[in-house]
């Protein structure tokens, strides 16, 4: 397989096999339709992706890269959460922040699997909590005004006494 | 007369503000009333202790230890061997080598109960776990891990959060990849999602089909009918679930383990056709799933402020039922002395006047006759009870308020 240069939005020049690069949907594309030659030399630009998080993806493909293509939802299908292997989950122990910053960096390169496992982690930081405790944990402010709040409580008031 | 029963909380005089008014200061109160302030976040039994109780009637620690889970009971000894000759002196048969091990596995998930295992058998039980290595015994006492942990999480007061390495916060995650996250949610998640801001409120209602709303509903409240057409699945779905006391509780019902019993299984069986057999006017009972998680109903008493009223319940019956009480607890939120403002019910039935020949059935209808005839020597909330007391008619107005604004969306759904 030959390599591939890719350049995070900080100049940093990541080799890479290609077949590791090619996880992303996004690089292939690229490739295929712009036509950006696979030789030695060529340096594809990633604007969007800082070294840091451009090295965990990398170490997130480069640890997949054998695992099947995900098949496309089933939307009949309950979604799972629990089906976060270990490996994943040792990988994903980071501050939410960098996971924030690797969920943008999947959208943006197009990896289903690793846009789906950060996603479900993400969810199962949600579930099981009070809406209070979400807005707690990501910081979230409050933007129901009382105003609001007393109108929604109104909504339901359509009996009030006189 | 009822005879009640003080509850845990309610025996412990919280030093919340509520509780400093005094009756004269009755009038100073607007005409509703709320237990807590909506902005406020002071838990009702550790006043802050333990951190904030984020607007729920308890913070999550007192939750976890005075309404635990899943942390059983101490159960009552059961007698396996054949007592018929018994004169009740004798010491109990000496287990062979054979049928110890089983002896001590019925015994082992009940930590408390040491005392009432057969001394012979808890010799030999104590000879065997000191010739065990540390690790061993550590996973022999593993059943209490839950409860253990419990008790050091209560030992430490509220700890300051990690501070945030990373500033990329959620809200720059684009919307779509919102509804990719939320489309792993349950609906319970769901509808909390849609109550954390404007924005996620919008993204839920819009891109959630109203069939899950409706599908959702009637699983979680089977008892509900609605009497009239229904314009909005997810607001009635959500006024429902604002109904309710506590919306830890409601987290918690869906992920209750399965209690490991026959013979409870098979009387809650019998039961239910009781129910069905008997068309037992203004109360009802229907199992949410295998796992003894049930959901009753109560109907207001005609000429109780809770006439009109459609008052859910939720019903735990744990491995030991029939031999000790179910839980009950009320989900819709009611004015009521006896009823806590989490919504647990202070009547002697299900403390410790609990007999084996109650059944559900008459425990509701006792919990109906309650709604009609407050008992406010001992109550659950005492303030209600002095205004229950000395200002009937306005007792009787914010009660009947309640009822229209929590307990009547089968009549009047939300538009």
């Amino acid at each position: 397989m030959p390599n591939i240069k890719l350049q995070s939005s900080d100049g940093e020049i990541f080799d890479t096999s290609l077949d590791i690069a090619l996880c992303s949907l996004t690089i292939k594309t690229m490739i295929d339709d712009c036509g950006i030659d696979e030789g030695e030399d060529t340096v594809v630009p990633l604007p969007n992706v800082n070294s840091t998080i451009l090295r965990k993806v990398l170490t997130w493909a480069q640890y997949h890269k054998d695992d099947p293509q995900p098949t496309e939802d089933d939307d009949s299908k309950e979604k799972r959460t629990d089906d976060i292997s270990s490996w994943d989950a040792d990988f994903l122990k980071v501050d939410q922040g960098t996971l924030f910053e690797l969920i943008l960096a999947a959208n943006y390169l197009d990896i289903k699997g690793l846009l789906d496992v950060t996603c479900k982690t993400v969810a199962n930081m949600i579930k099981g909590k009070t809406p209070e405790e979400i807005r707690k944990t990501f910081n979230i402010k409050n933007d129901f005004t009382p105003a609001e709040e007393e109108q929604v409580r109104k909504e339901n008031e359509w009996c009030e006494e006189k | 007369m009822m005879k009640m029963a003080r509850f845990l909380q309610s025996s412990n005089p919280p030093n919340s503000s509520i509780f400093q008014v005094r009756i004269e200061k009755f009038d100073e109160i607007k005409e509703d009333f709320d237990f807590v302030d909506n902005r406020s976040s002071i838990c009702w039994t550790c006043n802050g202790y333990y951190g904030s109780s984020l607007n729920d009637p308890l913070c999550s620690i007192c939750h976890s230890f005075l309404i635990p889970m899943n942390v059983s009971l101490p159960q009552q000894q059961r007698m396996e061997y054949d007592d018929g000759e018994d004169s009740g002196n004798d010491e109990p048969p000496v287990p062979t080598e054979l049928h110890l091990e089983p002896a001590l596995n019925q015994h082992k998930n009940h930590y408390h109960d040491y005392q009432s295992i057969p001394r012979s058998v808890a010799i030999e039980y104590y000879k065997q776990l000191r010739g065990l290595t540390n690790e061993q015994r550590r996973n022999r006492e593993g059943e209490n891990t839950e409860l253990a942990t419990l008790i050091q999480i209560l030992s430490h007061p509220a700890e300051v959060r990690n501070p945030i390495i990373s500033d990329v916060e959620i809200g720059a995650l684009p919307v779509e990849v919102l509804i990719h996250i939320f489309s792993y949610l349950d609906d319970i998640s769901l509808w909390v999602v849609s109550e954390v801001s404007k924005q996620w409120k919008e993204i839920v209602e819009i891109n959630s089909p109203e069939t899950l709303w409706k599908r959702s509903l009637r699983e979680r409240w089977p008892l509900f009918i609605n009497k009239v057409e229904v314009r909005s699945w997810f607001k009635l779905y959500s006024s429902l679930m604002s109904s309710s006391f506590c919306k830890t509780c409601l987290l918690q019902i869906a992920s209750r383990k399965p209690p490991d019993n026959q013979e409870g299984a098979q009387r809650l069986m019998n039961e239910l056709k009781y129910f069905t057999d008997i068309q037992s006017d203004g109360v009802q009972g229907v199992p949410l799933d295998n796992y003894g998680n049930w959901q009753g109903c109560i109907l207001g008493p005609p000429g109780s402020p809770y006439e009109g009223g459609k008052f859910f319940v939720y019903l735990y019956f744990s491995e030991m039922y029939p031999f000790r009480p179910p839980t009950l607890r009320f989900l819709t939120k009611i004015f009521h002395p006896n009823v806590s403002r989490h919504g647990d019910v202070g009547i002697d039935t299900i403390q410790h006047n609990w007999s084996v020949s109650l059944t559900i059935l008459k425990l509701l209808l006792s919990v109906q006759s309650l709604l009609t005839d407050p008992y406010t020597e001992i109550c659950m909330e005492p303030i209600l009870g002095i205004m229950y007391e000395h200002e009937r008619d306005r007792f009787e107005r914010i009660a009947r308020k309640w009822t229209k604004k929590y307990a009547m969306f089968e009549l009047l759904p939300p538009s």
